[in-house]
This record gives structure tokens, C-alpha cells and sequence, in this order.
């Protein structure tokens, strides 16, 4: 009876269990600032209190992003420098590509659901700008669209820009010992961005990206001109200060991005 | 007046499929007892030498007859049987066999004053169908394979009790009669064999195979499924090795079960694919006389990779005669299978020959093989026998690999189908591989004096290639100093070369205490294996190999010895068990020692070069570095037995097992971090009958711990080191043998968890059930004068929700197979179903990432992949036997 009585407590032990965490789809979104109005431009002061600090007003702002990912780990030096893709570290991910409208504060959803697992928690978020396969070379997507005007003591430049992150963007190192060290796939991907996030199987990833924090230590003065107005060069080979500026910004993984879990 | 003597053979368990007992009257003819003058000269009757049991013909199976058989033979002056005649009929093909047998005895001849004569003798044969249970449970402390005082099993018996001794009968039939006598005489009987090593309790499961043969399997690792807790998964194709779970364990490819094929090793030391990787496709299904499985390291004579357990398969062949067999249905699927058993030969003596082909049941999944063995099995006199095996074997095959899931659902591909024939991950070399075996084995099993010795030597050599993916696009890092490169394929080509050179050897001590028989047992084993292994990554646009990832040349040995005591306290109570060390020697050249410089040369960079020739800065080294070490293990192993009492046998086990390191982790001198077993179980078992019915039952419950478990990874495409683990479970199993049917079923519990943090261990099933029937008989209508043979068999497979990484479980598995075959005289018609209800149903399931370029951005989270499991396929057979017993 005792014997019975313990085949049949491990008849249901036996089912049950879990090898830990939860598999989980969620929804996902992005979004421009909290303080943005939706369908108005975005004014704001760049560099705000230092001499570089110019009013910009921003009538276009979109962004693509290609796909987003969610690390358990922070990447560690060594052969991760150059690797792109780290398997075994990632917990969560938004592979569809959006564009978004960094003018507006409503969440845009992305095309398909989040999937990912609740545990462990997220430590790094990575934000990947690419239209394409992340280790192509040739990808013309546009990734950031920027136009409006920047003005400063009376100078007005209204300006516009357009970044790809392709072939333009392909630098062979000199050094034939480093001939590999700075892939285009290191170029699109935007990590380590710091998050403290744990998915649930409630609520959503929302992704805010701020554009303010595009101009940080971009000089206006110094723009090109474009057209009938001024422009950010999308060429490599042409190194003007704020078009630099404002590719490395854009690959910056500081304040431009941010990651919140919405209950 | 006539002179007369009997005596009484008793035949065993580990027959094929059946109990031949038989008794032997031996009857001198009243004309050489006497002699003119009425004087009593000095005569003494022949005896018997050596004598090779009868086989029980299959053709009378289907009817379970009992018959007698009582053939006049004449001994002539050398002891050989010159002239047969058939006294009494039992029918034919009784007859045939009985002569068969008959033939192959010798005597001691005839002596009249001294000199040998010619001799006239009747023998009676009795045929009796097998009503003891096909499986061997548990023996009367120190009675398992020499029977010195058994007494034989009497003419007419339905056969020996399921607690009997079981041997294989090597045919010593020791005193004579004594001559001049009026009176039969009954001859003293021993009957030595070759020893089934003494059971180790409710796990230990020596499995004839019997009429469970009928049950449709693949290959003879499904013969494992007769074991309980089996689950058998293969992602690799036709020609790889199934991966094994059982009890709680992935054993993976083998590489945590120990197998070996008559007593010579399956698995492969070294294989970069797994440690211990066995793959036992050479072994034709049809030769496999037996198994023994133990579930749990419990005998000292288990050795390396018997964490779970170990599996030895013995082989033989009951029908003789040429066979022929032809198979063909489903999938361009096609088999040949030739076997020979000569007439005049014991069972152990055949020649088998394979060739299959198919085209699979999905996309890159064909396969083909050949296999060719043979066995002789041949006397030492009266003291023992030895055998001589051979085995020969290539497959080359492909693979259809892992579906990830989401893309079958969104019918990115088919549920059967292959990611390298898509456009989107196409492969030009595509997933597969082939192998190859070649092996030969002697031994001998001898008594000397009161010493039974056994010896076996064995030479192995195999060679594999084995190209899975995985992963599709993920893996290939960009270093620094090589050239700006996309994903160029996760493809690996793992490529394999062995040599295997080893024995084995016994010698068993008998002797009375507590007056009480006793047996003291030292053995040892020995491997040596010189093995090369390497394993690249292939592109997948052309198949050329663009990393080497490993390249290992290893010398490696294996060295244990054992001492085993089978111990019996009272005639109730036994405890066997001893000890078992192993030394392990490796000595692993890494010709690829170096594959990473981060400051390199500048003026000579490594650029895409995978075994480098320099260190930092540029300073040369060559590419290999060698590494060697060694260490022991210690492994106490013991069952107490109780019993049998009124048929039931209680056992308590406890036992500790060694999985040696994979060459890949060796590092000069390191303290080799074997991984180390501890399992405990207590079981009951009962062996008994129910009117007719042989019934064999067992209740286990087992406990197993692992310091250092092996995980699978699917980024390395092997196991990697993972950390400890518990496995506690219940295991059932009862087999029913009547005279009409053979039912055995098994159900397994297990909860397998990691002990720090007490989640589950993927992917290791914790609810097996598998059942296995077979029915047959005569049909109630005759062809020709001569009645037809029906049989109908069934295996049924029921696998609950496997946990997988992440919480996830799988789906179930749940399958049937079955058989029906029409047979008449030498023919057999044969239809086979496998998956039976087409149920379409996932084999293996997994949860990791990959990245087969099915969408734009790669899947990085792990998500399910599973392997499809076969659909419905119909296959007809066809099988004619000629020359035969039958």
C-alpha cells in the first residue's frame, strides 16, 4: 500500500516541475520623448549652457530600428569585441523592424510580438540599426531621417539628413593584424545599453529613443551645405564635425535609448 | 538382457527463445550385452562426451508441442555417432532436429574387456515449448550458471521454474553409467556454459528476446526498449546513433551507457562527437540472441561510460539453414538480409549479411548500409567452448537536421523537410554522414581445475563522419586579423578514425562456507585506443571548409580490474558485489593547439588561419602541443539479495560509476575531472506461473546522483560539463509468456533535477511506458497439406511532455508499431506498419538558438526546434529458410 502510495506520488511529481523561467511573448514598442506632441515639432536647446548650445527645432525625426535584443550578461572583452552575435546570452527580442517617429510619445507598436523567457533579468539591451541581415554590407536602409532648423544668436540653418549605416560606413584598418576588428555589424549594433527589466507574461517593452540627445556636441555652424539649406553627409569619407557627431550619437549607447517594462 | 543408462541434461533459460528440456535415456542393445556362454564378460557402455542440446524448431513453436523423439544411433569405435535411425517419431521436424543434435555428440566408446567397440544406443528426446519466463530474474544465491546438483529437468516437464539457474549449455555430460548394469542408471549431469554474470537485483535484466523478435524495430538498439525507461531519439539520420535517455539520464549517443556487443565494446573512447559515442547499426537485429541491460552501475564488471547503465548484446541465431529475407515498401526502402546457420552448429555458429537502402521520409534523409558478420562457436573438449566474431559494416547517410518551429508554422518549411535544401539556408555539402566498422573477437570460457577462466581478446576499428547544423548562421565569429566576413555557416564536418586493441578475462573461485556454495570472481579489463579526431566548419555556399575548430591525435587506455564475491549467508540470503578500479591513461596531441593570438605578427598576421604557428608578438611555436595524464577511480558495488521466497526476490543495490574525460578537455597533468556516480535502488521481483502463464514482475525504486553531469550543448554541437544532479524515480516492468503469447510492458517515473538549484534537466524524459506483445499460432485451415503459422505483434510506445530549457515541455510522444506474418512451411509472408496511426509526431525537441536565415534578423532567444518523427510507413517482407530444422 506504502509502495503504491509512492509510485503514485511520483506519478505526479514526476510531471511537474520546470527547468526554470517561462517562455513568453510580448507586446513591444517605441517611442519619441515623453514630452513630445504628437504631429508637432520638437523644440529644444542643444548642449544646453555650453557654446555649442543652439535652438533646434525638429520637424522630422524617424528612426529604424532594424530589431532589439535583451542580455543577461554584459559582453566581456576578448573575442566578443568583434562578435556581434553572443549566443547563449540573449533573453529577449524584438526582431521586426520599425520605423519610428521620434516626434510622437505614443508607443508604436512594433509588427510582431516580443518573445523571450522571464528569467533571468535583463542587464543590457542592444538596439540594432539595420534594414538588412546585421553582417551585410551593402544596406541603403535609411536608418535615421532628421530635418528642421537650428538657430543661434540669429543665425538660422535649417537643415536636413539622412543615415545609412552600409558600405559608407566601411573602414579596413590599415593594420593587417586588424584587418577584421571593426565589422559593419559592429557598427549597427547599439549595446550595452543598461536596462534592469524582467519580462513578464504581462505588460510591454517600451523603447524610447530622444532625439535631443542626437546634437550633443554637434555644431551647427559647422554643417555643409545642402541643397538650399544645410545637410548631414551621409559619407564617411568627408569628416565634418557635426555630421561625426551625429553618427556617433546615433550609435551611442547612452541616454538616446531607453527601456521600460509597462505593466 | 539389456544394458541401459540415462541421464538428465538440463537445458537453460538463455536459449533462444524456448526451453528444450530433455532427457536422455541411453539404452545399450541386448546384442552386444551378451555374450556365448552365458558369462558376464566386462562390458562397458558408451558414454556421452560432449552433446549439443536440439533446437526446438520454430515451425513447432506456433503450437507449443510437446514431443517425443527416440532415435537408435550407432557409436562407432572413435566415439562418433556413425548411423541414425529414427525409433519413435515426434513428427518431422522434431525428428530433423533431434538428428541435427544427435549428430554432433561424441562418446567415450563402447569397451568389451578393455577394448573399444561399435555400439548401438536409443536416445529419447523430449521437446517441450519455453513456459518459463524469457527473462532471467533472479537466480538462488550461487546457483546462476553451474548446476552441479540440479536436478534436471524431467522428461515431460513444461520447463525449468523462471527462478532456475540459466546457462547456456555447452554440453558436458560428465559421468557415465555404470556398464554391466541390468538397471538404468542415472547419470550425474553438469552442465557448464557460458556464465550470465550473477544478477545484481530488480535492474539487472537479462532479456531473451524471443518471440518479441516479431515486434517491428529499426535496428538492435530498439531491442533496448525491452529495458524499462528507454527512449530512443536519433537527429542525426539513419546511419548515427540513436540518442538514448534512460532512467532520468540523456546518455546521448552512448556516451553514459556502456555497450558492448559479446562482451566487446561498442562505445568509442575519444569520439570528438561525444565521449563513449556507440553506434550499433552494425549489429543485424536477426542475430541477436540476448541482452542484458543494467539499469544503474551495479556490477563490478561494468566499466567506463556505465553511469546509467550498461547493455550487452549476445548474439546467435536459432533458425538454421540458409534465410533469405527481402523487405521492401515505404520510402524506396529495401532490405536483404542472408543469414546462414549450419545444421550441425549450435546456435552461437551463423553468418548474417545485410544490405539496406532507403530514400527516407522526408527531404535528405536516404541512407544505405552493408553489414556482414558471422560467429563460430566451437568446443574445448569437455571443459569448455570458445568463439571466434566478425563484423564488418559501412552506412552512408544524410540527415535532415532540426526545424525550428516558428518557421513550420509559418510554412517557412514542411514538418519533414531540411533546411539545406531551402533556399534561404541552402547547404551545398549537405547534413549526413558515413561510417564504417571493422572488428574481430576471440574468446574462450574454460575450466581449470576448479577455476572457470574466461579470455577474450578483440581488435576494433572504426572510422565516422558526421555533418550536422545546428545552429544554421550564428556562429562564425569575426576575429580581428581575419578578413571582414558575413555568417558563412555553422555546418560541422567531424571526422573520426579508431583502433581499438583490448581484452578481458576471469577467473572464478568456488569453494563452501557456512555450508553454503561460494564464488569468488577477480577479472579485469583493457583497452587501448589510438584515435584521430578533427571537426571544421564548412560554408555553406560550397562546402569548403573555412575553420578548424579541433584536430586531436589521442593515445588513451583504460585499465581495471575487478573483484567480484557471490556470497550466499544462508540459502535465502545473498550479497554480491566487490570492487572495481580503473586507471585511465590519455595521452591527447592537439595539432590545432593554437587558434587565437590577440597581439600576432604584423608582418606575418594569421589572417584566416585556424592553427596558428605563432604566439604573442609573432614568436613561432609549432601548431600542436601535447598534453598527457592519468588518474584512478575506485567504484564499491553491492547487492544484497533476498530470496527467491514463494517467487519473489528483494534486492537492495548500491553502486558507484565512472565516465571518463573527452580528450578535448585535456590539459597536461590536470586531475582529470571524472564525473562521479552514485546510485542506490531497492526492488522486489516476482518470477513465477499462473496456471500456464510465466509471469515475471518488478517494483524499483532508484536513486542516482552525478557530480558532474554532461549537458548537451547545441552551440558546441556536443556535451559540455554541467553540474550535478539527482534522479530519483519508479520503475515497473512485468512480462507474460504463455503458450500463445508474449507480453512485456514497462512504465518509468523519474524526476531528474540539478541539485543546487532543483530545476529539472532538460530533454530527460520523466514518464516512459512501452509495451511489447506478440501473439502467433496456427492457423484453422492447412495449404498444401501443411498447416499455416499466423503472428501478430505490437509495440507501443508512450513518452509524456519532456521539460526542455526555459520552462518549456514537449509535446508527447506516442506511437504504434505492428507486425502480421503468414508462414508456411519454409516460407514467411510479413507485413510491417510502423506508425501505425500516422501520427505526426516530434522525435526530438530541443530550445536554442539559431539562425537559418529565415527571417531578416536572427532569432537570438532559444527557441523549439524539433527532428520530425517518421510517419506511416508499410513495408512486406518475405523470407524463405531452406535446410533448416524446420
Amino acid at each position: 500500500m506504502r509502495a503504491s502510495a509512492l509510485v503514485t506520488g511520483l506519478f505526479c511529481i514526476s510531471c511537474v516541475g520546470t527547468t526554470g523561467g517561462e517562455v513568453i511573448t510580448f507586446q513591444a514598442a517605441a517611442s519619441g520623448p515623453e514630452d513630445a506632441q504628437a504631429g508637432q515639432p520638437l523644440a529644444f536647446v542643444s548642449d544646453l549652457g555650453t557654446e555649442l548650445g543652439w535652438n533646434v527645432t525638429l520637424t522630422t525625426a524617424k528612426l529604424h530600428v532594424g530589431a532589439v535584443y535583451l542580455n543577461r550578461s554584459m559582453p566581456v572583452s576578448g573575442v566578443q569585441n568583434t562578435s556581434c552575435i553572443l549566443p547563449d546570452t540573449y533573453l529577449g527580442q524584438v526582431t521586426s523592424g520599425l520605423d519610428v517617429d521620434l516626434l510622437s510619445p505614443e508607443p508604436q507598436p512594433f509588427p510582431t510580438l516580443g518573445e523571450g523567457a522571464t528569467m533571468p533579468p535583463a542587464i543590457v539591451a542592444q538596439v540594432w540599426l539595420t534594414g538588412g541581415r546585421i553582417d551585410r554590407q551593402d544596406d541603403v536602409t535609411p536608418i535615421l531621417q532628421i530635418e528642421g532648423t537650428a538657430e543661434k544668436d540669429g543665425d538660422r540653418k535649417p537643415f536636413t539628413g539622412t543615415i545609412t549605416i552600409g558600405t559608407n560606413r566601411i573602414q579596413t584598418s590599415t593594420d593587417a593584424t586588424q584587418i577584421g576588428a571593426d565589422p559593419i555589424c559592429k557598427k549597427r549594433i547599439v549595446t550595452p545599453i543598461p536596462v534592469s527589466i524582467q519580462l513578464q507574461k504581462t505588460g510591454s517593452l517600451l523603447l524610447r529613443i530622444n532625439p535631443r540627445f542626437l546634437f550633443i556636441n554637434v555644431d551647427f555652424s559647422a554643417l555643409p551645405a545642402f541643397g538650399d539649406g544645410f545637410g548631414f553627409t551621409d559619407d564617411v569619407t568627408r569628416t565634418d564635425q557635426p555630421s561625426k557627431n551625429l553618427y556617433n550619437n546615433l550609435r551611442a549607447a547612452g541616454a538616446l535609448y531607453t527601456f521600460e517594462w509597462v505593466p | 538382457m539389456s544394458h541401459h543408462f540415462s541421464f538428465q541434461a538440463f537445458e537453460s533459460l538463455r536459449s533462444w527463445r524456448w526451453i528444450v528440456s530433455l532427457t536422455m535415456l541411453l539404452f545399450t542393445s541386448s546384442s552386444w550385452g551378451q555374450v556365448p556362454g552365458g558369462a558376464v564378460p566386462n562390458v562397458v557402455p558408451p558414454s556421452v562426451l560432449t552433446h549439443v542440446e536440439a533446437v526446438y524448431p520454430p515451425s513447432a513453436l506456433a503450437e507449443r508441442r510437446h514431443a517425443d523423439v527416440v532415435l537408435t544411433i550407432t557409436v562407432d569405435v572413435d566415439g562418433h555417432v556413425s548411423a541414425v535411425d529414427v525409433a519413435s517419431s515426434g513428427g518431422e521436424d522434431l525428428d530433423q532436429a533431434a538428428i541435427v543434435a544427435v549428430r554432433q555428440w561424441t562418446f567415450v566408446p563402447a569397451k568389451r574387456n578393455g577394448n573399444p567397440v561399435s555400439s548401438r544406443i536409443r536416445i529419447p528426446f523430449h521437446f517441450a515449448p519455453p513456459a518459463a519466463p524469457p527473462e532471467v530474474v533472479e537466480q538462488k544465491p550461487g546457483e546462476e550458471h553451474e548446476l552441479p546438483s540440479q536436478p534436471a529437468v524431467p522428461a515431460g516437464s513444461a520447463g525449468a521454474p523462471p527462478s532456475a539457474a540459466a546457462a547456456s549449455t555447452a554440453g558436458k555430460v560428465g559421468a557415465a553409467a555404470s556398464a554391466g548394469s541390468d538397471q538404468p542408471n542415472a547419470a550425474e549431469v553438469t552442465v557448464q556454459g557460458r556464465p550470465i554474470p550473477p544478477s545484481r537485483g530488480a535492474s539487472d535484466f537479462n532479456l531473451r528476446v524471443g518471440e518479441l523478435a516479431r515486434v517491428p524495430r529499426g535496428n538492435a538498439t530498439e531491442m533496448l526498449k525491452l529495458a524499462p525507461g528507454i527512449l530512443l531519439t536519433n537527429e542525426g539520420g539513419e546511419g548515427h546513433a540513436e540518442q538514448v535517455f534512460l532512467r532520468g539520464f540523456d546518455a546521448r549517443e552512448g556516451q553514459d551507457i556502456e555497450f558492448s556487443v559479446g562482451g566487446m565494446p561498442i562505445n568509442e573512447a575519444g569520439n570528438l562527437h561525444g565521449n563513449g559515442y556507440a553506434d550499433t547499426h552494425f549489429i543485424i537485429p536477426e542475430t541477436v540472441e540476448s541482452l542484458r541491460v543494467v539499469e544503474g552501475p551495479f556490477d563490478p564488471r561494468q566499466g567506463n561510460f556505465a553511469v546509467a547503465g550498461s547493455a550487452n548484446y549476445e548474439l546467435g541465431l536459432e533458425k538454421r539453414g540458409f534465410t533469405a529475407k527481402y523487405l521492401r515498401g515505404s520510402f524506396g526502402t529495401e532490405r536483404l538480409l542472408l543469414l546462414y546457420g549450419p545444421a550441425e552448429a549450435s546456435a552461437r555458429t551463423f553468418g548474417a549479411a545485410e544490405i539496406y537502402k532507403t530514400d527516407g521520409f522526408g527531404q535528405n534523409r536516404d541512407a544505405q548500409r552493408a553489414t556482414a558478420s558471422g560467429q563460430y562457436e566451437g568446443r574445448l573438449g569437455d571443459k569448455g567452448s570458445y568463439r571466434i566474431t566478425g563484423m564488418v559494416y559501412g552506412t552512408n547517410y544524410h540527415s535532415a537536421g532540426v526545424i525550428r518551429d516558428d518557421d513550420y508554422r509559418s510554412e517557412r518549411i514542411g514538418f519533414y523537410d531540411s533546411y539545406d535544401l531551402t533556399l534561404f539556408a541552402r547547404q551545398q555539402t549537405r547534413q549526413g554522414g558515413d561510417a564504417t566498422r571493422v572488428s574481430l573477437s576471440g574468446d574462450l570460457d574454460t575450466k581449470i581445475g576448479d577455476v572457470h577462466v574466461g579470455q577474450q581478446l578483440f581488435v576494433i576499428s572504426n572510422g565516422m563522419r558526421s555533418r550536422p547544423n545546428f545552429t544554421g548562421f550564428l556562429l562564425d565569429v569575426q576575429k580581428p586579423a581575419q578578413r571582414i566576413h558575413e555568417q558563412r555557416g555553422d555546418m560541422l564536418d567531424l571526422d573520426q578514425e579508431g583502433l581499438t586493441f583490448g581484452a578481458r578475462g576471469s577467473g572464478k573461485l568456488p569453494g563452501v562456507v557456512f555450508g553454503q556454495r561460494q564464488e569468488l570472481e577477480f577479472g579485469y579489463f583493457a583497452r587501448g585506443d589510438k584515435v584521430v579526431s578533427s571537426q571544421q566548419r564548412l560554408q555553406a555556399g560550397d562546402g569548403v571548409p573555412y575553420a578548424t575548430e579541433t584536430n586531436l591525435a589521442s593515445k588513451l587506455g583504460d585499465i581495471g580490474l575487478y573483484v567480484d564475491g557471490n556470497l550466499r549467508l544462508t540459502s535465502w540470503l545473498g550479497l554480491r558485489g566487490g570492487v572495481r578500479s580503473d586507471l585511465f591513461m590519455f595521452n591527447v596531441n592537439d595539432l590545432c593547439a593554437v587558434q587565437d593570438v590577440s597581439r600576432p605578427s604584423r608582418t606575418n598576421p594569421p589572417g584566416d588561419a585556424s592553427c596558428l604557428d605563432q604566439q604573442q608578438f609573432g614568436l613561432h611555436r609549432e601548431t600542436n602541443q601535447r598534453s598527457s595524464t592519468a588518474s584512478t577511480a575506485v567504484l564499491p558495488r553491492a547487492s544484497l539479495i533476498l530470496g527467491p521466497v514463494d517467487n519473489f526476490t528483494f534486492t537492495a543495490s548500491y553502486g558507484e560509476g565512472v565516465r571518463s574525460i573527452d580528450p578535448s578537455y585535456i590539459t597536461q597533468d590536470i586531475d582529470t575531472p571524472f564525473a562521479s556516480i552514485r546510485a542506490y535502488e531497492g526492488g522486489v521481483a516476482y518470477a513465477g506461473h499462473v496456471e500456464n502463464v510465466a509471469v515475471v514482475a518488478r517494483s524499483i525504486f532508484f536513486q542516482t546522483h552525478v557530480d558532474r553531469d554532461l549537458i548537451f550543448s547545441e552551440t558546441a554541437g556536443r556535451n559540455v560539463l554541467g553540474m550535478g544532479t539527482t534522479r530519483t524515480g519508479w520503475v515497473g516492468a512485468t512480462r507474460l509468456t504463455g503458450s500463445w503469447f508474449d507480453q512485456a510492458a514497462n512504465l518509468t517515473l523519474v524526476k531528474s533535477a540539478y541539485d543546487d538549484t532543483h530545476l529539472l534537466v532538460a530533454y530527460s524524459p520523466d514518464v516512459v511506458l512501452r509495451s511489447d506483445t506478440a501473439t502467433f499460432s496456427d492457423l484453422p485451415f492447412t495449404m498444401g497439406g501443411s498447416k499455416a503459422r499466423g503472428a501478430l505483434s505490437a509495440g507501443i510506445t508512450y513518452v509524456g511532455r519532456r521539460p526542455l530549457p526555459l520552462g518549456e515541455r514537449s509535446q508527447i510522444i506516442f506511437t504504434v508499431d505492428a507486425s502480421a506474418t503468414l508462414g508456411w512451411k519454409n516460407f514467411e509472408l510479413g507485413l510491417v506498419v510502423t506508425n501505425l496511426l500516422d501520427r505526426r509526431y516530434r522525435l526530438g525537441e530541443y530550445n536554442f538558438v539559431s539562425d537559418f536565415r529565415s527571417d531578416p534578423q536572427p532569432t537570438l532567444v532559444p527557441v523549439r526546434h524539433f527532428t520530425a518523427g517518421a510517419p506511416r510507413g508499410v513495408f512486406m517482407t518475405f523470407a524463405v529458410n531452406l535446410g533448416g530444422a524446420s
